[in-house]
């Protein structure tokens, strides 16, 4: 698989992968237009979402490019089963995505550009600007009439709401919130060998991504209720958020905006220092062999080095159990010297 | 199961979910062993209180008074709703595992628990949990854990008590 070096390095770009995110959007419409029987999703979406497991560690998807993949995938999970809904087909939602020249053809998706256009490229003549509307503005969308991908989920949510969905969309942030808590316990717990760990990371990294694109809180700092300089709940909180959350939810999702955020921190630091590489690994393990003393700080610490990506789960009770056997041998060791200390002092004292 | 590797057990399920703790705090830094250890002797001593409160009768007060000194609680604030910040407890590990070691021939009791003294014995610490910055449903998780864990180390002691 790709190094986790990689997610790090390519976590902030959301552009290179965009014709790839609105090829398999665009291949996600047609499936839902071909099959729209419910039962069937709940299946085809748990596959369809291993699918794109496999192809982030194959082709390198950008952790947004990922991340926006999932979303589009919450969104039909969330609205598709619920009986009420079925008359709006998600495909029809899912089509903001796609440009008119990529809806006219439903058979063949454009070809991916060539490149991007060079420096100082100019519009064409016959490309004309967009109309402004009865306000006077004139559409943000670039010349070209792609919504840009960083939008996307701006304008699905606004299209949720719109059409009174809110239970929908409420669902949608949850959906997010839990995948990104459930990744980092994956990965902290259940991870099986090297390579699954380093995978792990991986959809972490996509996870907290997709949680970025519907963050709650405006950021991971941390903005306490009892913090002087309290910036209100509108500096805080998301708009959207706020109209479908009670302060207490509120509460909850920006602690976990913050867990999250230091778990990534975590995840940051490990990585950058090669923490999660095998040979780090070897020496740790060989350190903690020949540990003589401080048996019981060494098993804390290698509980809490886990959570901090510096260990692999399966390593720990390998390790630990070394650690435990060790303990009786140190401190009968530590008795047997004290014991000869303290009759060598015995034996010393009368020559004194 | 020895006292150590029961205390380390706690440590475990709490060290994964530790940064909560500080997710209301104005600054947040690398979360130390020590703030982990702290959170673990916390939430084992909310614990003892609900425990104390469900086998009160079974349980000889000097012991309960005891092990809730050891864990850095008096017994007139058993019932505080306002915890004590982490980073002002005492965080060695020697008098949890004391602690524990007193606690461990009651532990059995916690297999005769009804499903609503279970419940309660999970809210005390999930309430604890949650004063420290952890989000309901987080403290709710963490807390059943705690709980199953000490569950099932009471019933190894049961067994091994009945086996012996």
């Amino acid at each position: 698989m790709t190094s986790v070096m990689w997610f790090i390095d390519h976590f902030n770009d959301r552009v290179v992968g965009e014709w790839w995110t609105r090829r398999w959007i665009w291949g996600l419409v047609a499936r839902l237009k071909a099959d729209d029987d419910p039962a069937s999703w709940t299946q085809a979406i748990t596959e369809l979402r291993a699918d794109l497991d496999t192809a982030t560690f194959n082709n390198a998807a950008n952790p947004f490019t990922v991340a926006h993949l999932h979303f589009a995938l919450d969104i039909v999970e969330t609205i598709n089963p619920v009986p009420e809904h079925r008359h709006m087909a998600p495909g029809y939602l899912l089509q903001t995505a796609m440009t008119q020249d990529e809806l006219s053809d439903e058979s063949r998706f454009p070809p991916a550009p060539a490149c991007s256009p060079p420096r100082g490229y100019k519009v064409p003549h016959d490309v004309r600007r967009p109309r402004r509307n009865l306000l006077g503005y004139r559409p943000k969308a670039p010349l070209d009439g792609l919504l840009p991908l960083r939008n996307l989920p701006d304008e699905w949510c606004a299209l949720l709401l719109r059409r009174d969905q809110a239970a929908a969309l409420r669902a949608v942030y949850q959906l997010t919130y839990a995948r990104a808590a459930n990744s980092v316990l994956r990965c902290v717990r259940d991870s099986r060998d090297l390579t699954h760990w380093h995978q792990n990371m991986a959809l972490q990294i996509v996870a907290y991504a997709g949680q970025l694109l519907v963050a709650v809180s405006n950021d991971g700092v941390t903005h306490a209720e009892y913090d002087a300089a309290d910036p209100g709940m509108d500096a805080v909180y998301d708009p959207i958020a706020r109209f479908l959350f009670s302060p207490e939810e509120l509460t909850s999702f920006r602690r976990q905006d913050a867990y999250m955020s230091e778990q990534f921190a975590h995840l940051f630091a490990a990585v950058w220092t090669g923490q999660h590489l095998q040979e780090n690994l070897d020496a740790l393990a060989l350190s903690v062999r020949e540990a003589s003393d401080g048996h019981l700080t060494m098993r804390m610490g290698l509980r809490s080095m886990r959570g901090r990506y510096e260990i692999p789960p399966y390593l720990v009770p390998e390790l630990d159990a070394l650690l435990k056997a060790a303990t009786p041998r140190a401190s009968a060791t530590a008795k047997r010297r004290h014991e000869r200390h303290s009759s060598g002092a015995a034996g010393a004292e009368p020559e004194a | 199961m020895d006292a150590e590797s029961l205390y380390l057990d706690l440590y475990d399920s709490i060290a994964d979910r530790a940064d909560y703790a500080q997710a209301d705090l104005p600054g947040r830094a690398f979360l130390s062993e020590t703030v982990i250890a702290a959170l673990t002797a916390a939430t084992l001593g909310a614990f003892v209180t609900g425990f104390a409160q469900a086998f009160g009768e079974r349980i000889s007060q000097g012991t309960a008074d005891r092990v809730r000194a050891l864990l850095g609680r008096s017994p007139e604030a058993s019932d505080d709703s306002s915890p004590q910040p982490v980073q002002q407890v005492d965080a060695s590990p020697e008098p949890v595992v004391e602690a524990l070691r007193l606690l461990e021939r009651y532990l059995p009791l916690l297999s005769e628990s009804t499903g609503e003294q279970r419940a309660e014995e999970e809210r005390w610490v999930a309430r604890e949990l949650e004063g420290r910055g952890f989000p309901p449903h987080v403290a709710a998780a963490v807390a059943a854990d705690m709980v199953a864990r000490l569950r099932a180390e009471g019933g190894t002691a049961a067994g091994e008590g009945a086996a012996s």
